[in-house]
């Protein structure tokens, strides 16, 4: 494992399409962390006197544990495209130069290939895991009045949920770019997908056959967290998984990765 | 002699097309084995297939008398059509790759790199290569893990005259340091400077196998002229040629026995007459491997 991880770092560390889209996200990561407060407040200041209920969007307690863990995850999932494209190119790269092919002759098999790549989808989902839980750990100690240690870790295994949900959707990822071998067309590919899964979902909405939805990927991984901020405005929220949508997503992932072994096994590379 | 790699019953079939058809060989340890074949003629094709990145339609083959596996290529270097290695990384970088790849100590990269004389440029991208270092850097990367067996597949293509024969030097001051060598090639010339042993392949089929010596030893041809007329005559009454041909002014016999030039010569010369031009000629493989193909052409129709 650890000799797939070099693999891997030796290929993408002076790559720098993969090193700017995976910055850009970490970027977005902590200005979600950090930036929503700044930004209700800039809101408070600049319509404070339209203000007609006297209501105070700074008393929202988005960045309060233990809601944070749910309020960050909830939000930042939406960005994992930025990942995901990362981990597009470091993919369908390898087909556009043939260096898969030489990878297999020099010694690789096609599994370790594979596997290469999902601990670098493993290792990226960690990594943004981390760093979500350091920022969430800062802003909420900034903002929070109670930060005793039980409220602060109460809800924190939305952090998991999170990593769950993106290293899903990377397998994802990762076979619709093993299917296509081209970047662009894999991209396109993605936007496709997220228009049809959206036209489903608000059929299935209207004409009740909810039981479709179980049959979007994408939707499915991204369901795993609900919307939590409906709370605010004193509304019942899910604030747990649900068995079902996590057996859900596991069976996703795996098969994701089968899919993926098919493809490339049965490939002439 | 130990044998290196034995391909059973190989083919690979696009559709109807075969790409390779029905193929067996033996390559035993020590051997420079050249396959030879014009383009399209299933070289890469059964490369590819023995190096487990095609999936063969039929047959099988074994690498050391064993079912092939991952660690076995670790023991190969190989190099397939034209040399691959990730652009935007310099010759070193590649080559770390490689060694993760094959479980090698980095310490070897320095030494392949000196050995195909890259030192200048290992910490160069390998974009900005030019075609004869790009296919040094492949010979360095295949050497690496100190290989057993060396796969070349048209290792001089496209190359420059100087650069054909630097890469011809490397490939023979390889094949001396005792190393199997399997090399594809569609330049005769090539297989016969640098090869034991050859099989031809024509449209996926094995059409020929046998050592690169017994091409040269086996038609020896003598061209004789002289200012008789009956010279065609008295060559075929000589019992040393199978046959007597002419090539505008001159006769060429095709040598039988262990006749030898001067065997000729005295032989003209009991006759009374006096050669104005004798010389031996070897039947290039080039010959050779144009007959072979035309007799195969006529017999399969």
């Amino acid at each position: 494992m650890i000799r797939l991880l070099k693999i891997e770092w030796h290929k993408i560390g002076a790559n720098r399409t993969f090193k700017v889209l995976s910055i850009i996200y970490l970027v977005v990561i902590a200005v979600i962390s950090m930036g929503v407060m700044p930004f209700l407040q800039w809101v408070k200041r600049k319509f404070g006197e339209f203000d007609i209920d006297q209501l105070d969007p700074t008393m929202l307690p988005f960045y309060e544990f233990p809601d944070i863990w749910q309020n960050l995850t909830f939000v930042a999932i939406y960005f994992k495209v930025f990942l995901a494209l990362a981990l597009v190119y470091a993919i369908t790269n390898e087909y556009q130069y043939r260096t898969v092919r030489q990878n297999v002759i020099d010694g690789l098999s096609k599994h370790e290939f594979i596997w290469s790549k999902i601990i670098m989808a493993g290792f990226l989902s960690l990594a943004s895991t981390v760093t979500l839980f350091v920022f969430g750990m800062i802003t909420g100690l900034i903002y929070s009045y109670d930060t005793s240690i039980s409220v602060i870790f109460e809800d924190v295994f939305f952090l998991g949920v999170f990593f769950l949900q993106l290293f899903t959707y990377l397998l994802f990822v990762m076979m619709l770019a093993t299917l296509i071998k081209k970047p662009l067309l894999t991209m396109a590919l993605m936007f496709f997908i997220a228009i049809v899964e959206a036209v489903i979902f608000v059929r299935s909405q209207m004409f009740d056959f909810q039981w479709a939805q179980d049959f979007l990927p994408v939707l499915t991984i991204n369901k795993l967290n609900s919307v939590p901020f409906t709370k605010y405005a004193f509304q019942e929220i899910q604030d747990y998984v649900k068995l079902k949508e996590l057996v859900l997503v596991l069976v996703y992932m795996v098969v994701f990765y089968l899919g993926t072994v098919r493809l490339t096994v049965k490939r002439d590379l | 002699m130990e044998t290196v790699l034995t391909i059973r019953n190989l083919s690979k079939h696009y559709g109807r097309i075969k790409a390779v058809d029905d193929l067996s060989l033996e390559v035993k340890r020590g051997n420079i084995f050249g396959i030879l074949g014009p383009n399209g003629s299933g070289k890469t094709t059964t490369l590819g297939m023995i190096l487990d990145v095609i999936n063969p339609t039929n047959g099988d083959y074994l690498w050391f008398g064993e079912k092939p596996d991952k660690n076995v290529r670790k023991k190969i270097g190989a190099i397939l059509e034209h040399p691959i290695f990730y652009p935007y990384l310099t010759a070193v970088q590649n080559l770390k790759i490689v060694c993760d790849i094959k479980e090698v100590s980095y310490d070897r990269i320095p030494e392949v790199i000196d050995q195909v004389g890259l030192d200048e440029r290992k910490d160069t991208k390998y974009t900005t290569f030019s075609l004869g270092m790009k296919q040094r850097l492949a010979i360095a990367s295949a050497l690496l893990c100190d290989p057993i067996v060396m796969l070349l597949d048209e290792p001089t293509n496209g190359l420059d005259p100087q650069g054909i024969a630097e890469i011809r030097e490397l490939i023979v001051e390889i094949a001396n340091s005792g190393k199997t060598i399997l090399l594809a090639s569609h330049l005769l010339d090539e297989v016969q400077k640098v090869c034991t042993h050859f099989a031809v392949l024509r449209r996926g089929k094995l059409i020929h196998t046998g050592l690169v010596d017994d091409v040269s030893k086996g038609d020896r041809m003598i061209e004789v002229k002289a200012k008789v007329d009956n010279l065609q005559e008295v060559l075929e009454k000589s019992g040393m040629s199978s046959k007597v041909k002419r090539e505008l002014d001159k006769y060429i016999m095709t040598m039988q026995g262990d006749y030898s030039s001067e065997d000729v010569n005295q032989y003209l010369f009991e006759n009374n007459i006096t050669a104005s031009h004798l010389l031996l000629k070897t039947r290039s493989l080039e010959q050779q491997f144009l007959e072979i193909l035309a007799d195969k052409e006529g017999g399969n129709g």
